[in-house]
């Protein structure tokens, strides 16, 4: 019964912002809801497997630019930006990018890549702890300087901008904010979904004893660093749908995703939302996002300080965050569990 | 070798920039497995000391500025660092990944405070005038005495350092903190004092690294973050355990800039080098130069 | 004399034989030129002042640390010598730390599947929640043998020393290892907890081969078939309990500072 209520709830929470928000703010909570998805890569990665990446950003933007760039051939059978730079035809590795198919398979692939071509060595040569989370600040550094240095392959430090439109619809269209919001719905909550059943499995808790003690899985005869590499592709994948969502609705991708900033925010949500929780990411990247929207509107000062004061608030009064904190609650549980 | 001395010349200042920047880092890295994420703005508290100096005895540029600014720029690092210390990063030791996000917090707010209370814009330290102008050494070879200046000044800081760690007693115990946590505190060493100390030193030494930046160019209150990751790769390559690594670390890495420069572009160089670093990291993962233990997990 | 205690150190058909084995930290030679067979079946004893190098050659069998020098064989094929620790335990070799190393924040049973599950060959497991009865069973019976099987829903942090200690043992012999090493098994424990883990080691040894380090004199005299002492790095003597107790090198080295 109370399972019944709880869904209930749940679709018109889903319905009313369709019905009750301007196509502006629809917009944005799509967005806020993207970034979700991304706090559940993050999360699944540092929450559960106790590896935390401040290089995230880099999958986000690859998924993101597999999908700008199929969108600018829709628009463009040559991007402007080409023309700016002096290249007269279209290079050979943007050509197949202007099928869906192909586009939407890179969405997945080039961030898997990354994550292979990163994870494979370093979890390999026992890479842990701050190493990594630093070795992938850095990874994503040269992402970007990569990225903004080849103007004429990539639009530089402008990025991907000015398509036509999506699904045939002109960006900004209402009915498209509708379509892509109901799509970021649903992929939110597959993924949840997913990552929830995944977790639940032997796979699943074997990660989470990476996080917890990794020698003794190791002298008990685990790969632990395959299981690492897998996580951190999964994770990678997932925010490359994430990216791939966020530009249609955006409407651009630049290297300003691979910030460190970007990447750093993206830790925060988990974090003030409740790190190995499942639904702490989303709770965290909605409540930031929204608390952010709030106060550039209002106070933009102080935001840099509030936004400040969170991160030492989420390591030193709330740890376990909003979510974490609210589980211990034995009426929190009741309603959410029984 | 004359036409080797620009590129070895710019390598070295490189490589103390580098230096410079790291070593507090790496000391507090080192001793209390702390990664200070607001390195950085402990490097602009000191690139604006210089801007208060010059603001407090003149704009001209005086060489009593810059001694002022260079006590002015360890005392105020030393005494903010600690403060940020006592209220934050004692509560998160062997909480690493926590100390990261907590002090990226503290840089956010450092940030701001700059921006509120300089402005968003650059200001510009004057120098004495000296440091503008240069040693000639042959036609079309000119060595900028700022740039010698800050190679000396690393020297000097590393020479210090060195002495403060290895020869004083103060230093030994740092040493014995950083060798055995559990052991010092039962001998009866203040592991807390200690933990302070190193941290404030830490920052107070970036201050320092700040008035050199400073006599580059314009400071402003973002010039941390262009510095910060390098670095922290300076602070990884070297490995815990010294001072040896990351002066090998610093060294490695400058030397290296000019002559990957000269191939390609700067920004190419700077994806070369940070390649690099990865694939050295890869055959010793824990540095250069590894404090060998064996304690488990 | 010399001879003499080669050939104590060679058994014929050993499961695994030390070739001049040295590990070196920084120059100092936590072993040095070590040879030794270990034959199938039976409890090993090493004992050695602190600093003889006891641990060193438990964690070089396992892959714990990087050996400089010689040959570590197993059952006379494979050589497993600097490997990694996950590919050695797949040999059959399996390794209890001296402080119990568990997951604290796993129930006991929990800990157990962990330990459990690794010996299966198809990967489909990881997509699964669920085991087998037959897996149950195994859990539990071994969960019965440690005396676990009452605390077996409980969280591992929350149990007691001794508890976990038996609790990391259970881990390591549940996939029935050829040889177990163990570290200091006994420290902390009770006396009937301590009578108790050393007949369960030397039940194990009916059947395996099992490798001791222990400090505590009464327990090796009580428990040993076989002893070896370890001294700076070299093995010094080998053989029953009460011949190296009359060895005037080990009642020198060893038991003499001890009185």
């Amino acid at each position: 019964m109370k399972q019944k209520i709880i869904y209930a709830i749940l679709i018109i929470a889903i319905i009313l912002p369709v019905l009750l928000l301007s196509d502006f703010r629809l917009s944005i909570l799509s967005k806020f809801l993207v970034f979700s998805i991304v706090a559940i890569s993050v999360n699944l990665l540092w929450g559960y497997t106790g590896i935390l990446s401040l290089g995230h950003g880099a999958y986000f933007a690859l998924g993101g630019y597999a999908m700008a760039m199929y969108l600018k051939l829709q628009s463009q059978p040559l991007p402007d930006f080409m023309e700016w730079s002096g290249i007269e035809t279209l290079p050979w590795f943007w050509k197949p990018f202007q099928y869906v198919p192909f586009a939407l398979v890179m969405v997945v692939v080039l961030p898997v890549a990354l994550a292979l071509l990163v994870g494979i060595p370093l979890f390999k040569s026992g890479t842990k702890g701050v190493y990594f989370t630093i070795i992938s600040q850095a990874i994503t550094l040269i992402m970007s300087i990569l990225f903004i240095g080849q103007q004429g392959f990539t639009g530089g430090s402008n990025g991907i901008t000015g398509f036509k439109g999506v699904l045939g619809y002109a960006l900004g269209d209402p009915t498209l904010t509708k379509i892509l919001y109901g799509l970021v719905v649903i992929v939110l909550i597959g993924i949840y979904f997913i990552s929830k059943f995944m977790l639940n499995t032997h796979g699943g808790t074997i990660i989470q004893a990476i996080r917890d003690r990794e020698t003794r899985l190791r002298f008990l005869g685990y790969k632990t660093h395959t299981f690492k590499v897998i996580t951190l592709a999964t994770s990678a994948a997932i925010c490359g749908i994430a990216g791939a969502l966020f530009v249609p609705i955006v409407g651009i991708i630049s290297p300003s995703i691979m910030s460190v900033l970007m990447s750093t925010e993206f830790v925060i949500w988990v974090a003030i939302g409740g790190r190995a929780t499942l639904l702490g990411p989303i709770v965290g990247a909605l409540t930031i996002n929204y608390a952010k929207t709030i106060f550039s509107e209002s106070l933009p000062e102080y935001w840099w300080y509030f936004y400040g004061f969170l991160f030492i608030t989420a390591t030193l009064i709330i740890p376990k965050g909003i979510v974490g904190s609210l589980l211990k609650k034995k009426w929190f549980k009741n309603v959410l569990l029984k | 070798m004359e036409e080797f001395l620009p590129f070895l010349f710019n390598g070295l200042s490189i490589s103390s920039i580098l230096l410079l920047t790291a070593i507090g880092l790496s000391i507090v890295f080192g001793m209390m497995g702390v990664i200070n994420f607001a390195h950085g703005e402990f490097i602009m508290i000191g690139c604006y000391s210089s801007y208060i100096a010059s603001l407090v005895l003149g704009s001209k540029g005086t060489w009593t500025a810059l001694v002022l600014a260079f006590v002015l720029a360890f005392a105020l690092a030393f005494a903010i660092g600690y403060i940020v210390e006592r209220l934050v990063i004692r509560k998160l030791y062997a909480r690493p990944l926590d100390s990261i996000l907590a002090t990226w917090g503290i840089s956010l707010i450092l940030q701001q405070v700059a921006r509120n209370i300089f402005g968003s814009n650059n200001v510009e330290a004057p120098m004495p005038k000296i440091l503008n102008e240069g040693l000639k050494v042959s036609e079309g070879i000119t060595l900028p005495f700022n740039r010698l200046f800050i190679i000396i000044i690393t020297i000097l800081v590393i020479l210090l350092v060195y002495i403060f760690m290895y020869k004083t007693p103060k230093g030994r115990i740092l040493q014995a903190v950083m060798q055995n946590r559990a052991m010092a505190s039962c001998i009866g060493i203040n592991t807390k004092k200690a933990d302070a100390f190193t941290f404030s030193l830490g920052c107070g030494l970036a201050g320092i690294a700040g008035i050199c930046i400073s006599m580059l160019g314009s400071v402003g209150p973002s010039t941390g973050q262009n510095y910060i990751i390098d670095t922290f790769l300076v602070v990884i390559l070297g490995g815990i355990g010294g001072l040896r690594g990351t002066i090998l670390a610093a060294l490695l890495i400058g030397l290296c800039n000019p002559f990957i420069e000269y191939f390609t572009t700067s920004s190419m160089s700077k994806v070369i080098i940070l390649s690099l670093v990865l694939v050295v990291l890869q055959f010793k993962p824990q540095g250069l130069s590894p404090m060998k233990d064996r304690t488990i997990d | 004399m010399i001879n003499e205690l080669q050939r104590l150190l060679r058994v014929p058909n050993p499961i695994i034989s030390l070739r001049d084995v040295e590990v070196d930290f920084d120059g100092y030679k936590a072993l040095n030129n070590i040879n030794i067979d270990f034959p199938f079946k039976g409890v090993q004893f090493v004992i050695g002042p602190n600093g003889a190098g006891k641990t060193t050659i438990l964690d070089a069998i396992c892959g714990r640390v990087k050996t400089s020098k010689g040959k570590i064989i197993y059952k006379g094929a494979s050589e497993i010598q600097n490997r990694n620790p996950e590919d050695i335990v797949h040999f059959g070799v399996s390794r209890k730390f001296q402080n119990p190393t568990i997951f604290n924040t796993q129930t006991v049973f929990e800990n157990m599947k962990l330990a459990l599950l690794i010996g299966k060959s198809n990967l489909w497991y990881l997509f699964n929640s669920k085991i087998t009865k037959e897996q149950q069973d195994t859990i539990e019976s071994t969960l019965l043998k440690l005396n676990l099987l009452d605390v077996k829903n409980k969280v591992s942090g929350a149990l007691s020393h001794g508890q976990k200690q038996w609790l990391e043992i259970a881990m390591s012999i549940i996939n029935k290892p050829e040889l177990l090493l163990v570290d200091e098994p006994i420290a902390g424990m009770s006396p009937s907890e301590r009578d108790k883990t050393g007949e369960l080691l030397t039940q194990i040894g009916a059947d395996h081969t099992v490798f001791v380090v222990e400090h505590d004199m009464k327990f090796v005299s009580r428990f040993s078939s076989s002893v070896v002492v370890m001294h700076e790095g070299r093995i010094i003597d080998r053989g029953t309990f009460d011949k190296i107790v009359n060895n005037e090198r080990v009642i020198e080295i060893y038991l003499g500072r001890q009185n």
